[in-house]
């Protein structure tokens, strides 16, 4: 095999690995508010990624354009799903929390099969099928904007929980929810402003990836499995450490589908979770 | 200033305080001593807005508060510096700072605040950008009264400030306190410490069981045989 | 009179329990397709509940074991003519086995729950993408089981007889389940799922009766697994090692109640039959919507009463005795 074929399956790796970083940012937003594991995460931005395509066949507009709108109408979502439904069954418990999410998954496939059907989709935007070529590397156009856009996006989200208050309210909450209440914060309004935020960001990282992937309205689980092994591998809530991780994720995928096929690719990054879980328990960069 | 009249409250169905009566009028510093167990924390608690008493009332000036929740409590000017130094472990003592001020009444002002709790606590100046878990109790002591400070309150609460710190550090501490309190804040500090708390303060309020079972000026009470009496009587 | 009523209690839901489970097998043939698939599930659930109700060990691996009762069986019977009343042994040891094992880890490791979700995740995933590609299991398109037709190798001309056979393994795990959560190893397990800690702390062998409750869990999960593969006659990833299966046990069982022993009953026992109900009357016109009326259903239910049906249904009795205590408190 030629290095110029190994160098090609590890740009991409990178690049995938990028946005699997930001899916598992927002999911550590989400776990930071009271602790729930998001099991639906995917769902959502496979939803977000057909709301690109009725977005596209209803007004022919294009994903990335549409991208803000979804963040608005995904972040309002988040919003409102917290305060009626997330919020009440935390209160019971982490477990049920993660249950609940376990059922929205039941819903949000369904509801995408009921509305779209079974078959593959794909949204055509400006960059669709479109190519960056750079001897030896032939890049896609979709997926090296994604990637950029997704390192961007973790980058300002990143500044904004460690650099304003509003991120020093979430990490407080997280940290001493009773020093925070002493401190006058109002928890429910922060916590259902982050939950909006890893909803909201979830809409607007599957507008800029639609491009790059085939819908299904299975696909949600897939990003979900991703976004958990990334989000543990890096150590919750550490941007270097989710970077490094989705970029672990992304290259060892690439490469080992490459080398080994497509099933050893896909089983790789399950078996690193089961090996960081085991004997790196706060991931790689965690905090204790 | 803060009135507080027939308060029951406890934790779920058992209550914890019988009524209790007490008044802080403004420039004081008032101390409330007994042992542990008696009630002091959740009385503090219940005036900070944590815990909802199921009967009594607590007017702060002029305003029932009374299970109104913390935010409430902070808006009016109520700062409860909480026993067992609750810090933001893994933020730096800047970062603990900015967020005593986070509420809309303090965040205008808390750049002058911070200037005047360094002053105060030089030691939090010095280690502005290291993480709270890393420090020592008495580091983190100050950390929490400064961060109390930073909401700008009328009313200071104290919960056992002097719980596990040396004698150096106590002194230190209490003397930063009656420094405040000469600046004019008001100050509630609740102490199972009964001869430092009393030495520094106004007048008390001795309390047992749930009950408030003796008041008056502090330096009457620090040689009222009573006073040892509810006090020792317990240990 | 305290005597005769703490009996009725614990009788009365088994009567109430036969009776609707011996319904089908006075109904026709279209009903017991249903039947058989509620009691599947039941059984599934009673085996998940043991460990991720009872013992509070929020497992997701249980595809693993429900493949290993599936897949052992058949190999057994396709390559080396062995009944699969025999093979659901050796099935069952084997999940019985990778149970163990796993709860070894989560112990060794001292594993929050999250994290042990997790590993239980991961572990389903490696194993349900190694079926899916190992073609002495059939890979991805599975294996189909041999015509024998004869009762011994576990074949029956009428579903009746499949109901029944599920009908008697749903008994027998109900049994060991009630017998479980009222004996010494129920409490033991209970006050793992409390506080694992302070159990440990009293003396409490919490790696044994992790091991045990995953054992008894896994290979009931198992028989669970041939009984299904049996009656479809095939074998293949999908259906038997993915994991959305184990996301439907676990909802069912959290829908009825999950930590009680009527709970993973009256969940799929409720919502099995709901679910192919509307499938029958919507199924045609949309595809999806009764999975999706389904899933609303589920997350209503776990909004509104988070701890189950089971809760709900005790919180709604308490209530109910209070307001009658009250009542006859009044007129005395």
């Amino acid at each position: 095999m030629s290095g110029e074929v190994l160098l090609q399956a590890t740009v991409q790796g990178l690049q995938m690995g990028a946005i699997y970083a930001l899916i598992a940012l927002s999911m550590t937003l989400i776990f930071s508010v009271g602790g729930l594991l998001n099991f639906a995460h995917g769902d959502f931005m496979a939803l977000a990624m057909y709301g690109a395509l009725a977005l596209y066949q209803s007004f022919s507009l294009d994903a990335y354009a549409a991208a803000p709108l979804l963040f608005f109408g995904f972040f309002l979502l988040g919003f409102l799903m917290f305060r009626r439904l997330v919020q009440p069954v935390l209160a019971a418990g982490v477990l049920a929390g993660a249950q609940l999410t376990l059922g929205l998954v039941f819903v949000q496939e369904n509801f995408l099969l009921m509305v779209f059907g079974g078959d593959y989709l794909s949204v055509p935007t400006v960059l669709s099928n479109k190519n960056l070529v750079v001897p030896p590397l032939i890049m896609p156009w979709p997926l090296l904007v994604g990637s950029l856009l997704a390192v961007v996006l973790a980058a300002i989200l990143y500044v904004v929980l460690m650099r304003t208050d509003f991120g020093r309210q979430v990490r407080a909450i997280t940290q001493n929810s009773d020093a925070a209440a002493l401190m006058g914060i109002r928890i429910d309004r922060i916590q259902a402003i982050a939950f909006g935020i890893g909803i909201g960001l979830l809409g607007l990282t599957g507008a800029i990836i639609v491009a790059q992937f085939t819908l299904t309205p299975a696909m949600g689980l897939d990003f979900t499995l991703i976004a958990l092994i990334v989000m543990v591998i890096g150590g919750l809530g550490s941007f270097a450490g989710s970077m490094i991780a989705g970029a672990i994720i992304g290259v060892s995928e690439s490469l080992g589908s490459l080398l080994y096929g497509g099933t050893v690719g896909a089983m790789i990054p399950y078996a690193i979770l089961v090996l960081v879980l085991l004997f790196r328990p706060h991931g790689l960069m965690g905090e204790h | 200033m803060l009135e507080i009249s027939g308060l029951v409250s406890g934790y779920g169905r058992i209550s914890v305080l019988h009524g209790i009566d007490l008044r802080v009028d403004k420039g004081e510093l008032i101390a409330l001593v007994g042992v542990n167990g008696a009630g002091k924390t959740t009385l503090m608690k219940t005036i900070a807005g944590l815990i909802r008493p199921t009967a009594g009332r607590i007017s702060f000036e002029g305003a029932e508060i009374a299970g109104e929740g913390a935010e409430r409590a902070v808006a009016a000017g109520i700062a409860l510096v909480p026993e067992g130094r609750m810090v933001f472990p893994r933020m730096t003592v800047w970062e603990n700072l900015m967020l005593g001020g986070v509420h809309p009444r303090a965040r205008p002002y808390r750049e002058a605040t911070l200037k005047r709790i360094f002053d105060l606590f030089p030691r939090l100046a010095e280690r502005r950008d290291q993480k709270a878990a890393t420090m020592s109790g008495g580091e983190q002591q100050m950390l929490v009264i400064g961060r109390g400070l930073m909401a700008q309150p009328k009313l200071l609460i104290l919960d056992e400030p002097s719980l596990g710190l040396s004698p150096l550090l106590v002194q230190e501490t209490y003397g930063a306190l009656r420094k405040l309190n000469a600046d004019g804040l008001t100050i509630l500090l609740a102490e199972q410490n009964v001869k430092l708390s009393l030495a520094v303060s106004n007048r008390g309020y001795v309390i047992e069981n749930g009950k408030i079972v003796l008041t008056g000026a502090s330096s009457d009470l620090a040689h009222d045989p009573a006073t040892r009496k509810a006090y020792l009587g317990r240990l | 009179m305290r005597e005769t009523r703490l009996r009725s209690s614990a009788v009365l839901p088994w009567i109430a329990f036969l009776a609707v489970a011996l319904a089908p097998l006075m109904m026709s043939s279209g009903w017991t397709n249903m039947a058989i698939l509620t009691l599947l599930f039941v059984h599934l659930c009673i085996a998940w509940n043991l460990v991720g109700g009872i013992a509070g060990q929020f497992c997701i691996g249980h595809s693993l074991f429900l493949a290993a009762g599936a897949y052992t069986s058949t190999l057994l019977s396709i390559h080396l003519g062995i009944s699969p009343w025999i093979g659901m042994f050796a099935g069952a040891a084997l999940a019985a086995v990778i149970g163990v094992f796993i709860a070894w880890l989560s112990f060794r490791y001292e594993l929050p729950p999250l994290s042990f979700a997790l590993v239980t995740i991961a572990l389903a995933m490696l194993g349900f993408l190694a079926i899916s590609s190992i073609d002495f299991l059939g890979a991805s398109r599975g294996l189909t089981l041999p015509v024998r037709g004869t009762p011994a190798m576990y074949q029956f001309r009428s579903d009746t007889t499949y109901y029944v056979v599920i009908l008697i393994q749903v008994i027998i795990a109900l049994a060991l389940s009630m017998w479980l959560y009222h004996t010494k190893i129920g409490l033991y397990l209970r006050a793992v799922r409390d506080n694992e800690r302070a159990a440990h702390a009293i003396g409490v062998p919490v790696l044994k009766y992790k091991m045990l409750a995953m054992a008894i869990s896994a290979a009931l999960t198992a028989f669970g697994g041939t009984f299904y593969a049996q009656y479809l006659q095939y074998v293949e990833p999908h259906t038997f090692a993915g994991i959305n299966i184990v996301i439907q046990i676990i909802l069912l069982t959290v829908v009825g109640g999950s930590g009680t022993v009527w709970g993973p009953v009256v969940g799929p026992l409720l919502l099995v039959p709901a679910g192919e109900w509307l499938r029958h009357s919507l199924g045609g016109s949309l595809p999806g919507v009764h999975l999706l009326i389904f899933g609303v259903l589920l997350v209503v239910v776990i909004r509104f009463a988070p701890d189950g049906l089971i809760g709900a249904f005790g919180r709604a009795r308490q209530a109910w005795r209070f307001r009658r205590g009250v009542a006859e408190a009044a007129t005395q």
